[in-house]
């Protein structure tokens, strides 16, 4: 039944009227975006797509996420529904159960069931909003109870209600047939012709318009929310980064160019584009270290203030007229203040936890390049890191001839093209650092215990440059990436191992970009790999090291996925396996002190370090394992602070070798 | 207004010295250079005092030595300077504090300079003679270990860092010179649009022999690092242990438990 297709036909052109203005008015604005390539390896992207969008792999992640799990596969099926509600409303004479009767039977089952589980979802919804909002929920602009988070349930439970209601009032004025297949809608037309049964007609007619009204309002406010996600979410996966956003674009130093991002406008188009994909879930801000631990930074918030930016400033850059709102500035809904741009240690929990493969780092960076380059405006101790890099090619800025000052203690040879098998590149925290020259000693016990042909580049080896890149200061950066790069396939190097998630990282990802491709291989991968082939063999097992429990470095983990060649290398040497903390693996919580952290102060909040020291005393270690001479740093200060005396920091290195002590 | 920067390339403080072969200086070898770091504030102030006029002055870097100091020309100009001066002579760590203000009152004496600004005095040498050196030579006001800066209509303001903590202030007419001590300003980074065109800038080379007429006054004989008398000495191994043969050293060597 339809009661009026030329009324409703007038309306849905208007609803889809406002819809298209919508959509265009803000998806257009990413046309102001940068070039991105993200059209190639088709087939990849499809299958992401699939796994992301469709198997909503991410968002199951989280228990919640269950229930928006339902509402999208319900809102897949109920496409067809509504899209059979509008054919019909318009062409009264289209109907489903003019499919073969089996099929019509099935879709109207599918649609009876799905209505009443997205009902379900949607009340939980609710309640999860009213009752029991998750601090996540909330960030500075946009609250759980937000208006319009409560509208957009309301529409969809109102469209859910009037199906049952409108198909009840047909099957109790015996005008639908498949009542043995509208279970629910079939209980509804018990209660309808209860209550009304003098005004079967009036209630059919009532359902009806309320299920367009609240169908076409949906539609209407779409575009104008964050379930403009509805529409972004899909595609945005789709181009999402393939593999893992571990590192960040090169950029293009041409003469009078301009360096990072100053206005939204600089961005590429599909950082524009994750700006409108955002759902505001929450689940960045739940995982930042620096947004649980009281900081400015919010990662959901950078996204909010570039979408905000761009509604706000598209248009007039569009124009060619300057923006009003900037980019980087004081505090705004448009606005990231430096604060914020300065906390983020680069950990990657936002990219990792977010189901719509917003890709947030690459921007954080981009604004730092900005700053650095255009408006040398950073926080003040990064001056003199900075020119110490350049001048020393380390952070410290200790004499590079004090490089190989670890040595004495132990024979390091030197490495030789064609001969030497690995490089040991030490990185500079292991070259300069007193406590990570002790772990470097013990990555030279193992080698040479394991028979490896090994050698390092001594006073030759320079910085890899991981904090320049993450920093922002990318022409310094370049500088070295290049000489690195030149250095390293003049020395004829085929296979690199570092002790430094950082160095490895460098290595490995940046150096890409810059046409370094051989085997780098992070320590804890080589132990383990050793420990297992058995050529390295321990003379004792480790055990005087207690209670061991392992800390995973982001670089090492996240952004590098090697998450068991640690553990199991403390299985292979301790003979149980690591505890763990509350938060490991892909959930693991930063040190503080990548992305550059490690050489600014910590004014903001809660120590993050100290935060996740305490995690670890939780669990009462007597050793806590760590890759990473960063978190090495991080842990100790961390423990000393809290005077926690009874647990100490080792590397992994240092436990093994542990190992081989007679 | 035209302002003369003076600056100096010197060792990374941090590298380990040797002589060199005539036992007179250091060796290069190994050595990574920069600019000194007094030069930096120099640098900085006369960058602000451009800004400050709106632009108007010229700003002219001088530097001295081989070809090498080409790189902190190269900075200077980065941050901010408008035009360079690179006297060439490979032998300039040869050459007393005398001559080198020589050098510069050579060139800067027919230029018309209303302010030059020279570090207080170079890491490596440290004569802290060459500023006021060539403000004698002038026959300009002189002004030295600046930790303030201000110019107003013709007239500097310098505060001055004195012995104690105390701090003086002295009042110039320009022309004059000044030379700059730490806490004067914090030297800024150059971005990176202001590096790309500080390539393009003019870097006037002028040999030494044209501005060179003088003499030394004095000549380094020797370079050497002090003679070693005793040694300190380590002690490793367990706390009491330690403590135990602290106590025996201080027995032993001291008074102090006698």
């Amino acid at each position: 039944m339809s009661p009026n297709p030329m009324l409703f036909g007038a309306l849905l052109l208007a609803s889809l009227f406002v819809f298209c203005a919508g959509c265009y008015r803000r998806l257009s604005l990413i046309s102001l975006g940068q070039p991105d390539e993200r059209f190639d390896s088709t087939g990849e992207r499809l299958r992401q797509m699939f796994l992301h969008a469709f198997a909503q792999k991410q968002v199951v992640g989280k228990f919640f996420g269950l229930n928006h799990a339902v509402i999208f596969w319900s809102f897949l099926v109920l496409l067809l529904a509504n899209g059979d509600f509008v054919l019909h409303g318009l062409f009264p004479s289209f109907s489903l159960a003019l499919l073969p009767a089996p099929l019509h039977h099935a879709l109207l089952f599918a649609f009876d069931l799905v209505s009443l589980l997205t009902l379900a979802a949607v009340l939980f919804a609710f309640a999860r909003r009213l009752f029991f909002p998750h601090p996540s929920m909330s960030s500075a602009y946009v609250k759980a109870r937000s208006v319009e988070g409560l509208l957009i349930l309301s529409f969809i439970a109102l469209l859910m209600l009037a199906y049952f209601g409108l198909h009840g009032a047909e099957l109790a004025m015996g005008k639908e047939q498949g009542a043995a297949y509208l279970p629910v809608s079939a209980l509804a037309a018990k209660l309808v012709a209860a209550n009304f049964p003098a005004s079967l007609e009036s209630v059919f007619l009532f359902c009806w318009w309320l299920h367009a009204a609240a169908l076409l309002g949906f539609l209407c406010l779409l575009p104008q929310s964050k379930h403009m996600h509805i529409l972004t979410a899909i595609p945005n996966i789709f181009f999402g980064a393939l593999g893992k956003s571990n590192t960040q674009p090169r950029e293009r130093f041409v003469k009078g160019g301009s360096y990072g991002a100053a206005t939204v406008g600089d961005f590429t188009w599909k950082d524009l584009l994750d700006g409108f994909a955002c759902t505001e879930c929450g689940r960045c801000q739940d995982a930042c270290p620096a947004a649980c631990t009281g900081k400015s930074l919010n990662p959901r918030q950078v996204i909010h203030a570039i979408k905000t930016n761009l509604l706000e400033n598209g248009p007039r850059l569009r124009k060619g007229m300057p923006a009003t709102a900037p980019l980087v500035g004081p505090e705004g809904e448009a606005t990231s203040t430096a604060e914020t741009v300065w906390s983020c240690t680069t950990c990657g929990s936002c990219m990792s936890v977010c189901p719509v493969l917003i890709e947030h780092m690459p921007k954080m960076v981009k604004m730092r390049r900005h700053l650095v380059q255009m408006e040398s405006s950073f926080p003040e101790e990064l001056l003199a890191f900075f020119e110490n890099m350049e001048g020393r090619s380390n952070p410290w800025g200790i004499a590079p001839s004090e490089r190989t000052k670890w040595h004495p203690t132990i024979d390091v040879k030197p490495f030789e093209a064609g001969k030497t098998e690995y490089l040991f590149y030490v990185g500079c925290a292991g070259a300069f650092d007193s406590r990570q020259k002790q772990v470097s000693v013990a990555m030279a016990t193992i080698l040479d215990a394991a028979g490896l042909s090994w050698g390092t580049l001594g006073k030759d080896e320079k910085c890899c440059g991981d904090s320049l890149r993450r920093l922002g200061n990318e022409f310094v950066f370049e500088q070295m990436a290049r000489d690195n790069v030149r250095l390293l396939q003049e020395s004829v190097v085929k296979k690199i191992v570092t002790q430094c998630p950082h160095c490895f990282t460098t290595l490995k990802n940046d150096y890409r970009q810059y046409g370094l491709d051989l085997e780098v291989i992070h320590h804890t991968e080589l132990i383990s790999r050793l420990l297992a082939d058995k050529r390295l063999k321990l003379n004792k097992q480790v055990t005087d090291l207690g209670s061991v429990i392992f800390h995973d470095s982001c670089y090492l983990g996240r952004h590098n996925e090697i998450y068991d060649a640690p553990r199991e290398a403390l299985q292979m040497a301790t003979g149980k396996a690591p505890g763990e903390f509350g938060r490991s693996g892909k959930e693991s919580f930063c040190c503080g002190a990548g992305g550059g952290r490690m050489w600014q102060e910590e004014q903001e909040g809660e120590r993050i370090n100290l935060n996740r020291v305490k995690e670890a005393l939780e669990k009462k270690p007597d050793t806590i394992c760590v890759s990473c001479p960063y978190c090495m740093t991080m842990m100790e200060d961390g423990l000393k602070d809290l005077q926690a005396g009874g647990t100490r920091v080792r590397d992994l290195a240092e436990v093994v070798a542990e190992g081989l002590r007679a | 207004m035209k302002i003369l920067v003076c600056i100096k390339q010197v060792p990374d403080l941090e590298s380990r010295f040797k002589p060199d072969q005539a036992g007179v200086w250091f060796s290069d070898t190994d050595l990574a250079f920069r600019m000194n770091e007094y030069d930096e504030y120099a640098v900085e102030q006369a960058v602000r005092l451009k800004e400050q006029l709106g632009d108007a002055p010229e700003l002219t870097v001088l530097s001295i030595g081989p070809d090498r100091v080409v790189e902190v020309i190269k900075k200077a100009l980065a941050m901010g300077c408008d035009r360079a001066v690179h006297v060439q002579d490979p032998a300039a760590h040869l050459k007393d504090p005398w001559q080198i203000a020589s050098i510069i009152a050579a060139y800067a004496k027919d230029q018309g300079f209303d302010l030059i600004l020279t570090g207080m005095q170079s890491q490596d040498r440290g004569s802290a003679q060459v500023g006021v050196t060539v403000a004698e030579i002038l026959g300009v006001p002189c002004a030295t270990t600046l930790v303030g800066f201000s110019y107003d209509g013709g007239t500097v303001t310098a505060k001055r860092e004195l012995e104690g903590g105390l701090k003086g202030v002295v009042k110039l007419k320009i022309p004059a010179l000044v030379t700059c001590q730490l806490g004067l300003n914090t030297p800024r980074y150059p971005t990176l649009p202001n590096i790309m065109k500080a390539k393009k800038k003019e870097i006037a080379a002028v040999p030494v022999a044209e501005l060179l007429k003088s003499e030394p006054l004095a000549i380094t004989t020797s370079f050497h690092a002090p003679a070693k008398k005793g040694s300190g000495l380590v002690l490793e191994g367990d706390i009491a242990d330690l403590v135990t043969r602290v106590i025996g050293i201080l027995k032993e060597k001291t008074a102090v438990l006698r």
